[in-house]
């Protein structure tokens, strides 16, 4: 079918062999335009568009000759075939209605170079400044929201709105914050009990010596200096690590019952449709909602096939019942709890300290297994502890 | 220039009033064996698939054939598409 045939309306006509020279010769005289002729068996089928459908059934009518209508197809015909359907041509009209006025407003904000802020921050900042999925974009002035966005939030530096089409693109700096460079004078003290294997001091005045024993709390480096010739003191902010061989008691308790999370297989959800701004719920599953349950809420977006979500999705709430039951480990499987557990913290110790030998013991009870590490490594014991000087 | 091209046309137009006069007023282009091309046919006598009856001005133009169709009739101009085997013309007359 030609586009014309498709706008305009196309019908196929097929009439008796015989007639098939009157027809040419009322088309040839009226001049009425056809097109795709051909024989079917006995019958000669013929096809024509827009107004030469009309002036061809009256011409035909007038000279007595049959014609059969065999096919009508296009815009027109498809008119004709739902003309009774009113709701069709209402919803054919509300949605062309709604993409045209959906051209003027926003489809999606996305957020780029933010890290400390949220993204949920900078949109509540930029809808409080009326930049949100489904605002109006007449009218729409980016400099005044960049502007009050800037003055609202410290932590942003620099925003740029930029405006492609119906999507808004947000793209953020953060200031960066100044680490705190502590300056007052400070000690430095035991953090663990230990017994001292080498000191690195890079400032202070270094009061213990490798073999020393110390005690948590005990002053490693100080951070004040005797001013000679009697011209009283000075102080500094000690700088240095101190290692001492350390040891470490963790112990781990698996309990052997524990209350176990089951769900009961009874589930709620609410449904909710989401245009751009506005939530209309479709389906809300009556009942009274126990006060034990999970909520899990998700959202499906229509997407567009490379992917970019249209600002139109279903959002259902999902509430899961359960209740707790009374469970009981075997005292294989709570071994094996215990050693992960262990495993880790021992993990985390090694990142900061040198492990030398550790040991284990075990124990199991009616109630749990515990187990027992004592671990002995060599570790920077030195903690800053400020001086504070009166006066 | 203009005025040169104005004669030529005219030169041509005068040639063919004189062929048709001689000649006849029909003109038939026949194209391999699948396309023919009538200039002057007035009406169409009769319509097969195997024979089509061309109606002229003084006399007829029977072309016989295969699958013959009529593709169009505009005018005066006629063509007719399938496998064409003869044309021969007759006494009719429209």
């Amino acid at each position: 079918m030609t586009l014309f045939g498709f706008f305009a309306g196309e019908t196929v006509f097929a009439v008796q062999g015989k007639d098939a020279a009157k027809i040419f010769n009322l088309c040839q005289k009226e001049s009425i335009p056809y097109s795709k002729t051909a024989w079917d068996g006995e019958c000669f089928v013929m096809c024509c568009t827009g107004r030469s459908v009309s002036r061809l059934l009256a011409v035909c009518r007038a000279q007595k000759i049959p014609l059969e209508v065999r096919k009508r197809s296009g815009i027109p015909e498809m008119f004709r075939r739902y003309k009774n359907r009113i709701g069709l041509f209402v919803g054919l009209f509300l949605s062309a209605a709604i993409f045209v006025m959906s051209r003027g407003v926003i489809w999606s904000i996305s957020i780029e170079g933010n890290e400390r802020v949220t993204e949920t921050r900078i949109l509540t900042l930029l809808a409080e400044n009326g930049v949100e999925v489904g605002a109006s974009l007449r009218g729409l002035d980016t400099h005044i929201a960049e502007s009050n966005i800037l003055l609202a939030e410290k932590d942003i530096a620099w925003i740029t709105l930029n405006r492609k089409g119906t999507s808004v693109y947000v793209e953020v700096r953060e200031t960066e914050r100044p680490s705190p460079m502590a300056t007052g004078a400070a000690n430095l003290v035991a953090g663990f009990d230990g017994k001292i294997e080498r000191i690195e001091v890079y400032d202070g005045n270094v009061v213990v010596e490798p073999m020393d024993v110390v005690r948590k709390g005990e002053l490693l480096v100080s951070g004040v200096y005797d001013a000679p010739m009697g011209g009283g003191i000075r102080t500094t902010r000690a700088k240095g690590e101190v290692f001492a061989k350390t040891t470490h008691e963790y112990t781990v308790e698996i309990p052997l019952k524990y209350e176990e999370k089951v769900y009961t297989g009874r589930e709620w959800s609410e449904k909710t449709l989401k245009i751009f701004a506005k939530d209309i719920k479709v389906f809300v599953n009556t009942g009274n909602v126990p006060p034990s349950c999970d909520i899990i809420c998700y959202e499906d977006r229509l997407r567009f096939f490379d992917g970019k979500a249209l600002p139109l999705g279903m959002h259902t709430k999902l509430y899961r019942e359960y209740t707790y039951q009374t469970a009981t480990l075997e005292a294989d499987t709570a071994m094996a709890y215990a050693f992960d557990s262990m495993e880790k913290r021992l993990t985390a110790l090694s990142e900061e300290a040198e492990l030398l030998e550790k040991t284990f013991c075990f124990e199991l009870t009616d109630e749990a297994y515990i187990l027992n590490c004592r671990v002995t490594c060599v570790q920077n014991i030195a903690v800053t502890q400020e001086i504070e000087i009166e006066g | 220039m203009k005025k040169q091209r104005k004669e030529r046309l005219a030169q041509k137009e005068s040639d063919g009033m004189r062929q048709s006069v001689v000649f006849g007023g029909t003109t038939v282009l026949w194209q391999g064996r699948n396309r023919l091309t009538v200039e002057g046919a007035e009406k169409i006598g009769f319509l097969s698939s195997e024979r089509i009856l061309v109606l002229l001005d003084k006399d007829s133009l029977s072309v016989c054939g295969k699958r013959l169709m009529c593709l169009s009739f505009q005018g005066k101009v006629l063509v007719i598409g399938g496998r064409i085997d003869s044309l021969s013309y007759g006494e009719e007359k429209v």
